[in-house]
């Protein structure tokens, strides 16, 4: 459809093939498993009952994390966002007293904790490669099974993203498509999007998985990497400003 | 599990991920789309799943299957009570499947809706964490009538009732998805 067949050179695939310039590790980024803790710290504490007490503190450490890849665009929309939704969860309801509005509130308090746990999860999907990701994650023991899934689903979501793009565009042409015609008949925009969509992708997943057979994808022993992932500097700084983070919090929660 | 399967499995979580993904980006245009387009995606991504369905006979990929989906979620951002009821949704349509022999239809649509409930666990804590929003300082301001009713459309029953709607519009998805597999796949080959 688009012509986007996979790069059969890259290395998403179990194989671990240096590629600079992500894989020339710097010893300024995460290692991977430091990210992934944090991650689900951060999302395991915000989205338990009681949980926007930690939403500040996350929203520090995902601003800090874009600083530390200069992602400066994100510096500023972090923040913005959680104002923005914040706004919606608190000052909508106080404007008339009508359920629905508490209602849309309350989806706006469920947006700020998501918007506080996707600032870290964007500085995760920014900066870790799917390669350093899988390498991350059999060096933490997951089975197989799932790393080498995973690692294929990882590689494969832009190139369905791209037919995707293709199909939308090729409704478009034939005047199909736009937001307005999915709600008026849904059933039939999802024929018109998803049939396509599979059908190109299921070609270009032929090409794909017979590449990583031959390259050695699922075989017995265990790849070994060129970057084995390691702890740097970099880790410690962040576990320090983590507990920094979290002890303000509660000591602040402590003093009210 | 051969090699080949897993890839399989990765390939048909990515298509289900983007159709998921795709149909939710309607949700930007307001709040209250959110309900209508989590609907709408579980209906459209009803037609990779039964495709998945009939390139895989194996025990425990719909189990991988569900782990590498919640686990990307997860990695964007999602709650992770998400997993464990994509787990739990997934062992359940692996127990029909295994009772249809890999080869029912009917059987394969159900196993369709019991693996949609993961949706559940993206709002479970937009419903636990409701007292702590009714309990705010800015709802202490407002008539106590008010609170009451907001309180009791987040009812539990609310909860329950969303909760069996992934499971109807997941019946509705897994019905579409074999529709468009005899309709259009079957005849392409690709089955």
């Amino acid at each position: 459809m688009s012509g986007t067949s996979p790069q059969l050179g890259t290395s998403a695939l179990g194989v671990t093939v240096p590629a600079p310039p992500e894989g020339a590790v710097s010893r300024r980024t995460l290692d991977p498993r430091t990210a992934v803790a944090i991650l689900l710290a951060a999302s395991i504490t915000i989205m338990a009952p009681g949980g926007l007490l930690f939403v500040p503190a996350a929203l520090v450490a995902g601003m800090l994390l874009a600083v530390s890849e200069r992602a400066w665009r994100r510096v500023l929309a972090l923040p913005l966002a959680a104002a923005t939704a914040a706004a919606v969860a608190y000052l909508l309801p106080l404007a008339a007293p009508w359920p629905i509005l508490g209602i849309i509130g309350v989806m706006g308090g469920f947006s700020l904790r998501l918007v506080a746990v996707a600032g870290i999860a964007a500085h995760l999907i920014e900066t870790v490669p799917p390669t350093r990701f899988t390498a991350a994650l059999r060096s933490m023991r997951v089975p197989h099974a799932f790393t080498v899934s995973g690692s294929v689903l990882l590689r494969f979501v832009p190139t369905i993203i791209a037919e995707a793009r293709a199909v939308r565009d090729a409704m478009r042409l034939r005047g199909l498509g736009g937001w307005l015609d999915m709600l008026r008949h849904p059933v039939r925009s999802i024929e018109y999007f998803t049939v396509p969509l599979i059908a190109s992708s299921l070609r270009s997943a032929e090409d794909l998985s017979a590449s990583a057979l031959l390259r050695g994808l699922g075989s017995q022993p265990r790849p070994t990497s060129m970057h084995p992932p390691r702890f740097g500097p970099a880790d410690v700084v962040a576990v320090i400003v983590v507990a920094a983070l979290v002890t303000a919090t509660l000591l602040w929660e402590a003093g009210r | 599990m051969s090699p080949r399967d897993l890839i399989n499995i990765g390939v048909f979580g990515a298509l289900y991920i983007v159709t998921v993904g795709l149909f939710n980006l309607l949700e930007f245009i307001s709040p209250v789309m959110t309900l209508v387009t989590s609907a709408l995606s579980i209906v459209a991504a009803g037609v990779p799943f039964m495709l998945f369905l009939t390139r895989v006979k194996h025990a425990g990929m719909v189990t991988v299957l569900a782990v590498i989906v919640t686990g990307f979620m997860l990695l964007i951002g999602s709650p992770p009570v998400t997993l464990l009821v994509g787990v739990l949704g997934a062992l359940i349509a692996e127990a029909l499947l295994y009772a249809g022999r890999y080869r029912s239809r009917q059987l394969s649509v159900l196993a369709y809706a019991a693996f949609s409930t993961w949706f559940v666990g993206l709002f479970l804590p937009m419903f636990y964490a409701r007292d702590e929003f009714l309990s705010s300082p800015y709802m202490a301001e407002m008539d106590p009538d008010y609170v009451e009713k907001l309180d009791s459309l987040l009812s539990p029953g609310v909860l329950i009732a969303f909760d069996l709607s992934t499971v109807v519009f997941g019946l509705i998805g897994g019905a579409l998805g074999l529709r468009l597999l005899d309709k259009h796949f079957r005849k392409a080959g690709l089955v």
